[in-house]
């Protein structure tokens, strides 16, 4: 097993993207719900010994190449700031962007977050159709592992240009994948062709379904139509399907918080081809960000093909203050590697002299007001 | 060079608004503590994050005692009570190091609680000297030994 990716479990930090559980060459990660995945055990057996094998030892460990907890990823440049929906109706500029993709030719499937209607748990659906496509519930602010659903994308469905829709870490994996030099990782490198990320401050567990929605607010889970995190006011707004919206207030919703996302620091899919969210766009529109040719590309695509009307409305800096705001994660996750550097330097007193210039000048900064 | 005998250094952590106001009219009520009791000032207990206790500890306290006010005296509401939750974490990560959780500890008492401030440094020095010095400044000794040898 990785050490690193050990070291990422074992502090909370996995996003949850299902990336490494796709790139496992041997087959022995999978995904089963919890924070992070699970390694199985594999043991070989000679007549009446049982050893246990490290089924890792000989591997390239793609995992670790994937994983954007282990290495960063640059964010991408911003080329131009839009905001746009439907044509003739509302908002919906993720799905007049996947039709746009598929009427031209661009990708032959996407792989986007679904839910299962009956108790609302978070799924990876993989769209072949534009029917599919428009049927797909979206984003619902719950965490999915959407990744592992990549290798029945590629092999069993054989789709060969795939879009992908899905958070801003999802967008950070799939940067990775396709910035790698692994040649494991050649088939989901070359099978990737778009990713459309949405804006995402947090991602739920789907515990908040089963004990706010369900237990605390007695809405039967068959009733939501859909969950959206507004954060210009503080509320996630849970859409009935008979239309009516009820509202919690975010901050009451903390402990449902995804722990691994206290350590992302990406607001507005800074690695992904586009970024859709509605922060910053006038009422019924949504803000796109394209960041890539290929998203420029396909925007110019959906707007003259009908499927999207743009305005240049948009409110930048709103969206510049959420990014800021989620940017400032990245002083706790160095206050977390302070603690434990210092706790190892408390067994390993040869590192002691470092780690305290290492604090004084955390401190130092923070005094300053740098952070 | 003769072994001499081992003084403690312990580190006290004071709120502003209580055990400093404690461990002054200790001072002006002529009660003594224990020399060992080094003093640092902090406008709550709140403050205190884990980093400044093992920053103590790394530059060779052998104890970190942290004192708030009582449990709801705080001035700014439940500063205290985070801070017992940030010390009660803090233990369960040294009981995996060298040093060990009982090297910290947490106290709550008021301004007016002199007595209480005086036995709580002098049993949390005499816990220190039973517990001994601290692993990591002897291993630092070491160090520096063989560096200079």
């Amino acid at each position: 097993m990785s050490e690193k990716l050990r070291r990422i479990w074992n502090l909370d930090d996995c996003n949850g993207c299902g990336m490494c559980v796709s790139a496992c060459s041997k087959g022995v990660l999978s995904f089963n719900g919890g924070g992070h995945p699970i390694l199985e055990k594999v043991e070989k057996v000679w007549g009446l010994t049982r050893k246990e094998v490290d089924t890792c030892f000989f591997c390239k460990k793609p995992c670790e190449q994937v994983c954007p907890r282990i290495h960063e990823c640059e964010p991408l440049k911003t080329i131009k700031i839009v905001s746009g929906r439907r044509k003739g109706s509302s908002k919906d500029v993720i799905t007049s962007l996947l039709l746009a993709a598929w009427g031209n030719g661009y990708i032959d499937g996407a792989i986007m977050p679904d839910v299962d209607r009956r108790d609302f748990r978070p799924m990876a659906k993989i769209a072949t159709s534009p029917e599919e496509m428009m049927e797909c519930a979206g984003y619902q602010y719950l965490a999915v592992p959407l990744l592992t659903a990549l290798n029945d994308a590629i092999y069993r469905k054989n789709l060969e240009k795939i879009a992908i829709v899905g958070t801003p870490c999802i967008a950070q994996s799939v940067r990775r994948t396709l910035l790698s030099s692994n040649d494991d990782l050649e088939a989901y490198k070359r099978s990737i062709q778009l990713m459309l990320g949405y804006f995402c401050n947090n991602g739920f567990e789907h515990d908040l379904v089963r004990d706010v929605i369900v237990g605390r607010m007695e809405i039967s889970a068959g009733d939501i139509a859909r969950i959206e995190a507004d954060y210009d006011n503080g509320n996630v707004a849970i859409t009935l399907r008979n239309g009516s919206v009820r509202e919690v207030p975010l901050i009451e919703l903390r402990e449902y918080t995804r722990k691994g996302c206290a350590s992302c620091i990406d607001f507005a899919s800074e690695c992904a081809d586009m970024a859709i969210g509605n922060v910053g766009a006038p009422h019924g529109y949504q803000t796109i960000i394209v960041r890539t040719l290929m998203g420029e590309e396909l925007l110019s695509v959906a707007v003259n093909r009908g499927y999207l009307e743009i305005e240049s409305a948009v409110d930048a800096g709103r969206i510049e203050d959420l990014v800021q705001a989620k940017r400032r994660r990245s002083v706790a996750r160095e206050r977390v590697s302070l603690i434990l550097s210092a706790l190892d330097a408390l067994s390993h007193p040869e590192r002691r002299d470092e780690v305290v210039g290492v604090i004084d000048s955390f401190v130092e900064r923070s005094l300053k007001g740098e952070q | 060079m003769g072994e001499s005998r081992f003084e403690p250094v312990v580190v006290v952590f004071c709120c502003w608004w209580c055990s400093y106001g404690a461990a002054d009219l200790a001072g002006a009520s002529k009660m003594s503590y224990p020399p060992n009791v080094r003093i640092v000032r902090v406008p709550c207990s709140g403050r205190i994050d884990p980093i400044h206790i093992l920053r103590a500890f790394l530059k060779g306290a052998d104890g970190v005692m942290v004192t708030g006010c009582l449990k709801d005296g705080c001035h700014y509401v439940d500063g205290n009570l985070k801070a017992e939750i940030r010390v009660n974490r803090l233990k369960e990560l040294l009981d995996e190091t060298p040093l060990g959780g009982d090297r910290l500890q947490m106290r709550f008492m008021s301004a007016a609680e002199s007595n209480k401030f005086v036995e709580a440094t002098s049993e949390f020095v005499e816990e220190i000297r039973r517990l001994g010095e601290s692993p990591l400044k002897k291993s630092i000794r070491r160090l520096v030994y063989v560096r200079e040898a």
